[in-house]
């Protein structure tokens, strides 16, 4: 019999892969004599035990649950993107082009205006492609979205060889420094932290606010079953070119926060695999704004709390926050296979669902 | 000589009592009806009997001695063949592939596999294409490959859950030669239905079951029809008196249609005001295709299809405002599986501004409503954040059925609107058919049942390859008639 509230039940599968994830990274800290309490402790104290420590751990998790945010609203609809990471860099390009092509001619709020502007519209151009794909082919989105994160990447590097190149700088691959007015003013606490941050949490509570809307709703029905989402009036084609748009200007944004508000100009490794956290802290926030955030943080806690945990073991190298990471990220790749392997169960003990496999079962029909 | 038999069985699930000291005796070589409504347990008792169930008190016994099923493969060792209702095969395979399967010792003797499900087929007069994937083959084909491994496996009592609710008239009642076949053969079946008919035309003995627990426990022969409807049901309301009603404005109208995927006839088709027209046939001659199209879900091959003049083919969005209701066959296709019954419950009614303001969802609305929804139509368990997919097929039935039809829709296209409801169900989702057309709801029933068609319908048509072979008022119905249309054979008229 099941009869487990939905809830319950997406919950606890999140739940059970990242216990075992937790249970993978625990061995790895025994295995090399360390205790466990000392790991955690020091763990702790590294992400969360002073104000430079905790401003820096909400410092990375910033773009993460800005990324997150825009990928769940795509997983609702059943899209999945991976693209981000590629978004991220468009966008950054697109907002770093923009701020050098107008330099010091604009005032300060015009010129990050322009910037975020510049980087939604880059990020969201780079989603559109593998959107355009599958609504018109049924061209699989993970595949594009995924090989496109290639071609964003190797453009950046040549970009950065030829136009956006630093004329100041002698070897390595980077822009100039953005203009004043393009950059992202520092919030006034320990440790660096912009003021993306707080733009983020005002993108965080909108999520929150449109999780209870109407085209929400429409979106859910339309990741369930697209001919009821029809029937109101969210076609395939809307359903999966918007969420995907959508999901594209959050990574974009993300790209230009980072250079904007960390690094201040345009590097090869702007994006640094936040794009891919971002599907996971998006998965094991379960598409909720809120719980994004607090996944978010403990993905960004692993990295800063991992000095911290060689500091209290001495044994355990710094790279155990790495280690972590990829154990959450593959935590979260099973939680959503799960859910997936679910869902197509469901539908195929349905014998058929939606629009275009109903058709299918008829020609089949026909044809028998 | 008892073959296998449930002696007081009880079963609890949670807090809830599935089965209530439950007696069945299932004797060799005789056909052994199991009916009751919805919910009245006999789903469990098979489980029981299959070993996919513990009974929580009470003995299983097999020859006269107790046994205690580890599971499904330790009751298939011991002769116990299943063919559930849900049929249980891999489409993408053959059915001999389905076969090893469930014989992994066969895994590498594919020939020898062939071979005895070949055997067994041709011994039981079995004829289905055994080498061609499940998914190509009609429904009824793939209930007989399910009995075909059955046997294959060796069974000596069969346990058929519901095998007739997808199935048409002739086809079912091929399967029920076989299974009488097979009886005589010294099979002891147990048969899980609905329709008294069925209970009539096969089985010898029969068990009532209400509430989990047995309510009559007798020969056929020596019972009423209204004998089992009383000890299933208790008493059924009777049907309103038919009201003479003076069919409207044409409504729904198919102008020249050529249904996808089938090339034939073109269908002229029109359903007035308050109107029920029945649409009868063998399965896979379009049903699906026709309800389809008429809902304005998929678009014809040709034609139009007008809702009081509103061009919907293949407009669902049109058709939804233009007031369509439609329970399509499969009726997972139109719930949510995954998400709480009221996102569901609600589909239909986000341009009410009870349920949505500025742009924002009012769930507690929406919550009362769903809770409204259930308390009308029976849904159990009467839970609005459980998710659709868990509910029985039944309740799922009458949750679709409910809040399509819920405030007299300008058009409904019922597919099956009763396929596997008990007796009382059925019942009630038929007045609430009448009621919506009495007042003035253009319905389209497709239908299996000919008796449901003829109970409901002012006007039948016959579909045959897609197109239209006979169209008579039901004060013309004449089962002959029927039946040669249905086969494809001219209609003499």
């Amino acid at each position: 019999m099941r009869r487990s509230s939905v809830r319950v039940r997406t919950l606890s599968t999140a739940a059970v892969y990242v216990v075992l994830g937790f249970v993978v990274v625990a061995a790895l800290v025994v295995s090399t004599g360390a205790g466990l309490g000392d790991a955690l402790s020091g763990w702790f104290v590294g992400a969360f035990g002073n104000g430079y420590n905790l401003v820096q751990t909400l410092s990375n998790a910033t773009p993460l649950a800005l990324v997150a945010v825009g990928v769940a609203i795509a997983l609702r609809a059943n899209v999945i993107t991976v693209g981000a990471e590629g978004q991220m860099i468009v966008g950054a390009i697109f907002a770093t082009g923009v701020s050098l092509w107008l330099g010091d001619s604009v005032a300060l709020p015009i010129g990050l205006l322009l910037g975020a502007l510049a980087g939604i519209v880059g990020g969201a151009l780079w989603a559109l492609p593998a959107a355009l794909a599958k609504v018109r082919w049924n061209v699989n989105e993970i595949l594009f979205t995924l090989l496109a994160n290639y071609i964003a990447t190797y453009q950046l590097v040549f970009l950065l060889r030829t136009v956006l190149r630093d004329p100041t700088s002698a070897g390595s691959p980077q822009s100039a420094e953005l203009p004043g007015a393009f950059v992202l003013f520092q919030l006034p606490l320990p440790g660096r932290l912009h003021f993306g941050a707080v733009i983020v949490v005002v993108i965080v509570a909108a999520a929150v606010w449109w999780n209870a809307s109407r085209s929400a709703f429409l979106v859910d029905v339309y990741g369930q079953r697209p001919i009821l989402a029809a029937r109101l009036g969210l076609t395939p084609a809307r359903a999966v070119i918007g969420t995907m748009l959508v999901s594209g200007a959050a990574a974009g944004l993300a790209g230009w926060m980072q250079v904007a508000g960390v690094t201040q100009r345009l590097e090869p490794d702007v994006s640094g695999g936040i794009g891919f956290a971002g599907l996971a802290v998006a998965v094991l926030g379960r598409g909720n704004p809120v719980g994004i955030v607090i996944a978010a943080i403990v993905y960004a806690s692993l990295g800063t709390g991992a000095s911290g945990v060689q500091i209290a073991t001495g044994t355990v190298p710094t790279s155990i926050g790495t280690v972590s990471q990829g154990v959450l990220l593959l935590a979260a790749a099973l939680a959503l296979s799960a859910d997936k392997l679910a869902a197509r169960s469901a539908a195929r003990s349905a014998a058929r669902s939606g629009v275009r496999s109903g058709a299918e079962q008829r020609a089949k029909e026909v044809s028998a | 000589m008892p073959t296998i038999s449930l002696l007081g069985v009880s079963k609890f699930f949670g807090g809830a009592q599935a089965l209530d000291g439950v007696d069945l005796v299932l004797e060799p070589g005789t056909v052994h009806a199991l009916v009751g409504e919805n919910g009245a347990g006999k789903s469990t008792a098979l489980k029981v009997l299959a070993g996919l169930e513990q009974p929580s008190s009470g003995r299983l016994t097999l020859d006269g001695v107790a046994v205690a099923f580890s599971g499904r493969r330790a009751s298939i060792d011991h002769g116990v063949g299943l063919v559930p209702q849900q049929l249980s095969l891999n489409p993408e395979m053959t059915l001999v592939e389905n076969f090893v399967l469930t014989r992994p010792a066969l895994l590498a003797h594919r020939r020898e596999a062939q071979r005895i499900l070949e055997r067994v087929a041709a011994d039981a007069g079995l004829a289905v294409p055994l080498r061609t994937p499940v998914r190509q083959l009609a429904l009824a084909q793939r209930q007989l490959g399910e009995l075909a491994i059955a046997l294959a496996q060796g069974a000596r009592i069969l346990l058929l859950d519901e095998p007739t609710s997808a199935l048409g008239p002739y086809e079912s009642d091929a399967l029920f030669e076989k299974i009488a076949q097979l009886a005589a053969d010294g099979v002891a079946a147990l048969l899980i239905t609905h329709r008294i008919a069925e209970v009539r035309s096969v089985a010898r003995d029969v068990t009532v079951l209400s509430h989990g627990r047995v309510t009559l426990s007798a020969r056929v022969a020596d019972v009423t029809d209204d004998d089992l409807v009383t000890a299933m049901v208790g008493q059924i309301p009777a049907p309103e008196a038919a009201v003479p009603f003076v069919h409207g404005a044409d409504v729904l109208v198919l102008d020249d249609v050529v249904l996808p995927g089938f090339g034939g006839g073109r269908i002229d088709l029109t359903v007035r005001s308050g109107e029920i027209v029945g649409v009868l046939g063998v399965a896979g001659n379009g049903q699906g295709a026709l309800a389809d199209t008429a809902a304005g879900v998929t678009a014809p091959g040709h034609g139009r299809v007008l809702v009081n003049g509103v061009e919907v083919a293949g407009r669902p969005q049109r058709a939804d405002r233009a007031g369509v209701a439609y329970v399509p066959e499969v009726r997972a296709d139109f719930l949510l599986p995954d998400l709480p019954l009221t996102h569901s419950a609600v589909l239909r009614r986000l341009r009410d501004a009870r349920f949505t303001r500025a742009g924002l969802m009012r769930w507690k609305a929406v919550r009362v409503f769903t809770d409204e929804l259930l308390e009308r139509h029976d849904v159990r368990p009467r839970n609005a954040s459980l998710a659709a997919s868990s509910l029985s097929g039944g309740n799922q039935q009458k949750f679709l059925v409910g809040r399509e039809l819920d405030g007299a829709p300008a058009v409904a296209v019922l597919h099956g609107p009763t396929q596997g409801l008990d007796l009382y169900a059925a019942s009630a989702i038929r007045s609430e058919i009448r009621s919506a057309a009495a007042q003035g709801t253009a319905v389209l029933l497709v239908s299996a049942d000919i008796d449901e068609v003829r109970d409901l319908a002012d006007r039948v048509v016959v579909l045959s390859k897609g197109g239209l072979a006979d169209e008579f008022e039901v004060g013309d119905f004449d089962v002959q008639r029927v039946g040669r249309a249905m086969a494809g054979l001219a209609t003499g008229a």
